[in-house]
């Protein structure tokens, strides 16, 4: 370019005179590949000058965080804590019947639940879409699926709809083969917390909860065998 | 008379950020998608009625109370928000049911508690020329029981373009009491 310049210079003397007339002929002279591959290498030296690009974050599998029975876990929506879990030959009230020629006893864990939205949340729900046992069946002898029931601590409310800033005591209870779990096992439960979908970059209706579950704290509760459970009876 | 070259530049630029301000301001007037949908709102009163679409409703007594009982030996403590009301269907049982019944207090949104038993929980039907009582125990955050609530109540959980019967309760000008009966749903008398 230099080179260039002179002959440039002698055709049209005015092209020299301002850096505005200077430009005009450089950006005629030079090739739009040129800048592009400049400009790319200036922003990429750049940018290894300032330790460079980092690697974009993997989506890591995060680790469940660990709880101990009474620790609080929020979901995002609940406030959750588990205390005991309990076998009992039956418990009246509690939404789980035992099928008693099936072998049937009744798995009772027993927890706090508190709202932190603003919304009423089904205790329900939460109990069959987001807490987990591990190694129930998933059938019961009459064929028909194993599932959870939530009844209230005090006044056995069945399926408690926890209203918004209030803590309920839940139990949760489950049918099981009598000979499934023993006294003195640990019982390994895991606590998923729902995804909050933000649609307000495609609409302006609110965000809210929904699928999938990612689990995302899991604790392990020691099982008492009440056996026929006098004591708890009252609770249910 | 004409404006000189410059004067009609300066013009034209007023012009176009009067037009831009103006355009900005009918976007800021403008009442988004949810203003055409809006419910139609029936401002309730302690013991007139107030008529939507579908019911009658006349709201008759709203007690705020620590402790509450039914009639079948069920009792709790806590924070609680006692609205007594007679409802009845208008000319029609469809569309009649009480679908929407709720507090709000604040952004937040409570539902009519189902620990007061099935007998005693409003929720269902209304019938024509029947009027029922019945009342809705919302137990409440501690924390909101001295602020100003909206009873909200109607045929669909979904408010829109429809009659909504609302109640206006300032909670803080209510004094709690030690006892509150919740009664059963029962047929006027």
């Amino acid at each position: 370019m230099n080179d260039a310049k002179p002959a440039a210079a002698e055709t049209d003397a005015a092209t020299r005179r301002t850096p505005a007339s200077w430009m005009r002929v450089a950006a005629k002279a030079v090739p739009a590949k040129w800048v592009t591959v400049a400009g790319l290498t200036l922003f990429l030296g750049a940018t290894a000058a300032f330790g460079g690009l980092a690697d974009a974050p993997a989506a890591a599998e995060k680790p469940l965080a660990r709880l101990e029975p009474g620790d609080v876990h929020g979901t995002g929506q609940l406030e959750v804590s588990f205390t005991r879990a309990v076998l009992i030959d039956e418990l009246p009230g509690s939404g789980t019947t035992p099928l008693f020629e099936g072998g049937e006893r009744v798995l009772v864990v027993t927890g706090t639940l508190h709202n932190a939205t603003d919304a009423p949340l089904p205790s329900l729900s939460f109990a069959r879409g987001q807490l987990v046992v591990d190694g129930l069946p998933e059938k019961r002898p009459d064929g028909g699926a194993v599932e959870a029931s939530t009844a209230r601590l005090d006044d056995a409310t069945l399926h408690p709809v926890i209203q918004p800033g209030l803590s309920v005591e839940v139990a949760f209870t489950w049918p099981v083969p009598a000979d499934l779990l023993h006294a003195d096992d640990e019982l390994h439960v895991t606590i998923a917390d729902l995804t909050w979908f933000d649609p307000s970059w495609l609409s302006d209706q609110p965000g809210y909860w929904t699928t999938p579950a990612v689990p995302a704290a899991e604790l392990d509760l020691v099982i008492e065998d009440v056996g026929a459970g006098v004591e708890e009876e009252q609770a249910g | 008379m004409s404006l000189s070259p410059r004067r009609a530049h300066a013009a034209a630029w007023a012009g176009g950020i009067v037009l831009v301000a103006a355009a900005w301001g009918v976007m800021a007037i403008t009442p988004g998608d949810e203003f055409a949908d809006q419910p139609f709102v029936v401002d309730a009163q302690i013991g007139e009625h107030a008529q939507a679409r579908q019911m009658q409703i006349t709201m008759l007594e709203v007690q705020k109370a620590t402790h509450v009982e039914n009639e079948h030996g069920w009792y709790a403590d806590g924070a609680w928000v006692l609205v007594a009301f007679e409802g009845e269907a208008r000319g029609t049982e469809d569309g009649s049911s009480l679908s929407r019944l709720r507090l709000r207090i604040g952004d937040r949104e409570y539902l009519p508690s189902e620990r007061v038993g099935s007998r005693a929980h409003p929720d269902g039907q209304l019938r024509v020329g029947l009027p029922e009582t019945m009342t809705a125990a919302f137990e409440i955050d501690p924390d909101d029981a001295e602020k100003r609530a909206v009873l909200d109540l109607g045929h669909l959980k979904d408010d829109r373009l429809d009659s909504a019967i609302r109640l206006d309760i300032d909670l803080a000008a209510l004094d709690a009491v030690d006892s509150a009966k919740v009664p059963d749903r029962r047929w006027s008398e």
